[in-house]
């Protein structure tokens, strides 16, 4: 099973993380790993999670994210190995 | 000297700034500063709905018909739980609505207080954006944004939820500012080279159309496209009126309850380019059989739209007017008549009988002859909406509006009454099933208070006939609470004071429309069609365009 890392960087706020995971959740995907944080500059969270799934699904995932208000930026790295398989 | 205004009358000040004039909703305890504050804003017409969801569907129905944002109103808890219906409706349908709700006292939030719901998270899925304004110093920049937000790219709803102790905070008034919205991505001029070439190239092309032409108001472009190229048009349920029915190029509409000649040009297409729709489950059937011959470009205004039901071979992301008018410039004239030909040789008449003669044709034929075509069609969901978007010879543009993506019933009747204050000067005919239109036939009583020209006709066969249909057809014949009884609804009308007609033949139907559409009111008129009908052609649910049931399965 390929994998991808989907790393979405949105405004530090409850309400965009809610909806970022509401799409997340919406699809019903398998997700290895799921990380909030901070990338360094105030005012912006960085979500990062793995999730089982080819190129296209995860690109399809990126698009709807980016559709969220208040997501700055959400990028796919596809053909990550996951770890589970 | 500047101003000091409350949060409330910042509220009416922005909504009158933003260019709104109508809002649809219902007072209660945590809006109630708003209410208090519109009192002082004649200038904004309040439109006092009978159910929250009323107001929802209503400012949906304004904003597909006028254009410009749907506003609607509601209370905190139970006011504005019942806006979700209307809210998930304008969400699948990209339709512009805010929704301003009250909220409990800053306070009280969290605590389970009276009428307290999260709505900001109950509202999460089905709105494009919502927001808790935690200040009053921030509530004119929220309002602003809502009202850019829902409009922008896509359009849909948002949901501003006020507290009331911020409705009644003070502040010195500065205008809001809404965030710019996004300009809609620029199409790639080398797809759009490669879609002309597709174009010249294909022997079996077809355009198929959907909403987004009709929110861009590309008609003209798509009609050009059409005509330049010879292109049969196909118009999905949204995309009815974007394309005039009776032109020569129009094929009708495709999937589950779409013409067996369209669903098979479907199948023998080598070419579909698809504007403005997101290609649905309920147009393309399996989409594992769906179109297995064509190239498949598709246009839209939502990139995240692109390839995800069916795979795009080429994707363009764009406001549906500006791609085609730039498309336009690249392709070139050529015609389709062996394909247009072909085509004509799938089309075949079907036999269909009516108890009475009472059929879907002969209401519809009625209806435009009456109205001369000059009025504005709100179907319901069910069959009376299909046998709408089969049958009813749309003309103009943007006269069909139906609850396409989340199919909610109820919705006909208080978007007409959204429609006829966007369109005051033609009428608005809301078309419902029995089932429906017992949903929100309380709005009867907002249309008389508030001066609503509806007209209203019931296509009543005693059933939830979409459901009985299923039920005949897929669960051996078990009508598990489909039958529904209904009122006598001459006599309802008369409660309510509007004039109303029972139709039970033929010969009664062209009367009563006319009679209805030329009543200065509203006015009401039931069509007792035959319980048993069904709506043909109809894929299986999850089935192939290319397998019509005609007839039902034995």
């Amino acid at each position: 099973m390929t994998a991808g890392l989907i790393t979405v960087l949105l405004d530090s706020e409850l309400l965009i993380l809610g909806r970022t995971c509401g799409v997340l959740r919406r699809r019903n995907l398998p997700i290895q790993s799921f990380a909030v944080d901070s990338n360094g500059y105030p005012g912006v969270w960085r979500l990062s999670c793995v999730i089982d799934a080819d190129e296209s699904t995860l690109t399809g995932l990126v698009l709807q994210i980016r559709n969220v208000i208040g997501v700055r930026k959400a990028t796919v790295t596809p053909n990550s190995r996951s770890e589970a398989s | 000297m500047r101003e000091v205004l409350t949060g409330s009358q910042i509220l009416c000040r922005t909504l009158q700034d933003a260019g709104v004039e109508v809002l649809f909703g219902y007072p209660g305890g945590a809006i109630m500063p708003f209410y208090d504050a519109l009192h002082g804003h004649p200038e904004l017409r309040h439109i006092l709905v009978r159910h929250e969801q009323a107001a929802a569907h209503a400012a949906d129905g304004y904003a597909r018909a006028g254009k410009r944002v749907g506003v609607c109103v509601a209370t905190s808890g139970p006011g504005a739980t019942n806006l979700v219906t209307g809210l998930a409706t304008a969400h699948m349908d990209g339709s512009p609505v805010v929704a301003i709700t009250g909220q409990v006292a800053r306070p009280m939030l969290g605590r389970d207080a009276f009428q307290e719901t999260d709505v900001v998270g109950v509202t999460m899925p089905v709105t494009k954006h919502n927001v808790l304004v935690k200040d009053v110093s921030e509530l004119a920049d929220a309002l602003c944004e809502a009202m850019a937000i829902a409009v922008a790219g896509r359009p849909g709803p948002v949901l501003v939820d006020v507290p009331k102790d911020v409705q009644n905070q003070k502040i010195e008034y500065r205008p809001g500012s809404g965030a710019a919205p996004s300009p809609a991505e620029q199409p790639d001029d080398a797809a759009l080279r490669e879609v002309a070439r597709l174009i010249a190239q294909a022997e079996r092309p077809l355009l198929m159309i959907g909403h987004g032409v009709i929110q861009s108001g590309a008609y003209a472009e798509v009609q050009t496209l059409a005509e330049r190229t010879g292109m049969p048009v196909i118009t999905t349920l949204l995309g009815i009126s974007a394309f005039p029915q009776a032109h020569a190029l129009h094929l009708g509409m495709p999937g589950m309850h779409g013409e067996v000649h369209v669903n098979q040009a479907i199948q023998t297409a080598d070419l579909i380019v698809g504007i403005g729709m997101r290609f649905d489950d309920r147009v393309t059937g399996n989409t594992a059989s769906f179109a297995p011959r064509a190239t498949i470009v598709h246009i839209d205004i939502d990139a995240a739209a692109l390839g995800r039901t069916v795979r795009a071979d080429v994707g363009i992301a764009g406001d549906a007017r500006e791609v085609v008018a730039r498309l336009l410039t690249l392709v070139m004239p050529r015609d389709c008549e062996p394909w247009r030909e072909e085509i004509r040789g799938l089309v075949h008449l079907r036999e269909e009988s009516f108890a009475g003669g009472l059929s879907p044709d002969a209401i519809f034929s009625s209806l435009a002859e009456v109205t001369g075509g000059r009025c504005t069609i709100v179907s319901d969901v069910g069959q009376h909406q299909m046998w709408v978007a089969q049958r009813y010879p749309f003309q103009r543009p943007n006269t069909h509006i139906t609850s396409g993506g989340l199919g909610a019933m109820g919705f006909a009747v208080p978007a007409a009454m959204g429609v006829h204050l966007a369109r005051p000067d033609e009428p608005v005919w809301a078309i419902s099933g029995d089932g429906g239109f017992q949903m929100n036939m309380a709005e009867i009583a907002t249309m008389i208070q508030e001066g609503l020209v509806v007209k209203l006709a019931i296509f009543n066969n005693g059933y939830l006939g979409m459901v009985r249909q299923w039920q005949q057809f897929f669960h051996g014949g078990r009508y598990a609470s489909t039958p529904i009884w209904s009122p006598d609804y001459v006599k309802l009308a008369a409660a309510y004071g509007i004039p109303g007609w029972r139709v039970e033949s033929v010969g009664q139907v062209e009367d009563a429309l006319r009679q209805a559409n030329e009543s200065p009111g509203p006015a009401l008129v039931e069509l007792v069609i035959e319980q048993g009908a069904n709506v043909f052609p109809m894929i299986v649910p999850g089935g192939s365009l290319s397998e019509p049931l005609e007839a039902a399965p034995v």
